[in-house]
């Protein structure tokens, strides 16, 4: 199935809390069956109002020597890729969490980076974070998530 | 003499179907194992506390009984204020790369004099600092959020009593998430048991 256009992959972005003005959104959405905490700028709310598709967050958490966040966003562009499996924020906006690792392939056949596949996780929910926060700047969609124990 | 006739004929019977039985069920047995990894972790630093915290995490994730047990200065990875820190002094195959400025720029590999690293006060508390931006600029989980997801995993975390009586530590210093403050003797079955046993 084709998983819609890639807008862009946010890694490593930071969204501040000063980019989060009193007409931010602020709600709580179920991912995997566990409550995630969801902000979206002023700028990303007005950004969906102008996108043609659906926006999906993917979360992703990829497992290599080295454990690393990132949001890849994707245009629906098909109504078929709404799937079940994508949690509804906004209207216009869906969010998914998958734990991805670097798929086994030679190096001669593939171009530029490996790419991901989902790793088997045995539980399903298993690392999904606590807070997700998304902004629009430039052109680009930024995504930042997290666990709440800052510890 | 029918007898053994009789026995030998049994011996022959039950060896050839132990051997068409057998490997299927040894296979089976083998299929419903659930896979063990034990861990030793004896470093504090920044850059060792990774490796026990993600092998951890991603074993666990895919349904393996993992056990960490912190000893040494690898206990300091259960303090609840984790202040890990990373030299690059003794540390020479650590890439000294800027984390800011133009790409160009980040691409340098500055060629750093053991005398200059050694002779500096608080160099390591710059090292620390720009390794932790360079994690932060690529996206990579921090030492906390790490040990989070091996918290949630349900990794076991078992801390070495003797290092925290040597080094005056209270219990009260670690995470409560610690499963049980134990000896080397304790840990040791648990190791032999495991299917993966590593040493970091």
């Amino acid at each position: 199935m084709d998983d819609g256009k890639l807008l862009n992959l946010s890694v490593g972005d930071n969204v501040p809390d000063n980019r989060f003005t009193a007409k931010a959104w602020s709600g709580e959405v179920a991912i995997q069956g566990k409550p995630v905490s969801v902000d979206i700028t002023r700028p990303a709310v007005k950004a969906l109002a102008g996108q043609q598709f659906p926006v999906l967050a993917e979360l992703e958490l990829y497992f290599s020597c080295l454990v690393r966040k990132q949001v890849r966003f994707r245009a629906l562009t098909g109504f078929e890729q709404v799937s079940t499996g994508y949690a509804r924020v906004l209207p216009g906006l869906f969010a998914s969490f998958r734990a991805v690792c670097t798929q086994h392939c030679k190096i001669a056949d593939v171009d530029g980076k490996p790419p991901v596949e989902t790793l088997p996780v045995k539980r399903s929910g298993l690392f999904v974070p606590d807070w997700l926060k998304l902004d629009f700047r430039a052109g680009q969609w930024l995504g930042a998530y997290g666990f709440k124990r800052t510890l | 003499m029918n007898a053994e006739v009789a026995n030998a004929d049994m011996d022959q019977w039950l060896n050839s179907k132990l051997d068409e039985l057998l490997p299927g069920k040894l296979q089976q047995i083998e299929d419903s194992k659930t896979p063990s990894m034990a861990i030793i972790a004896t470093k504090g630093t920044l850059d060792w506390a990774y490796p026990p915290f993600i092998l951890a995490s991603t074993a666990s994730a895919l349904g393996w009984d993992t056990s960490i047990f912190f000893t040494f200065y690898g206990l300091l990875l259960l303090k609840k204020e984790l202040g890990s820190e990373v030299s690059p002094l003794g540390n020479p195959a650590m890439p000294m790369k800027m984390p800011f400025g133009p790409q160009w720029f980040q691409n340098i590999d500055w060629p750093m004099p053991n005398a200059l690293m050694a002779g500096i006060p608080g160099f390591e508390k710059v090292a620390t600092g720009l390794m932790k931006k360079t994690f932060k600029n690529k996206g990579v989980a921090s030492i906390e959020e790490l040990r989070e997801l091996c918290l949630e995993a349900d990794v076991s975390m078992v801390a070495c009593q003797m290092t925290v009586d040597v080094f005056g530590f209270d219990q009260s210093e670690f995470i409560p998430e610690v499963t049980d403050f134990v000896g080397a003797t304790y840990f040791l079955p648990v190791a032999q048991k495991a299917d993966v046993c590593l040493f970091i």
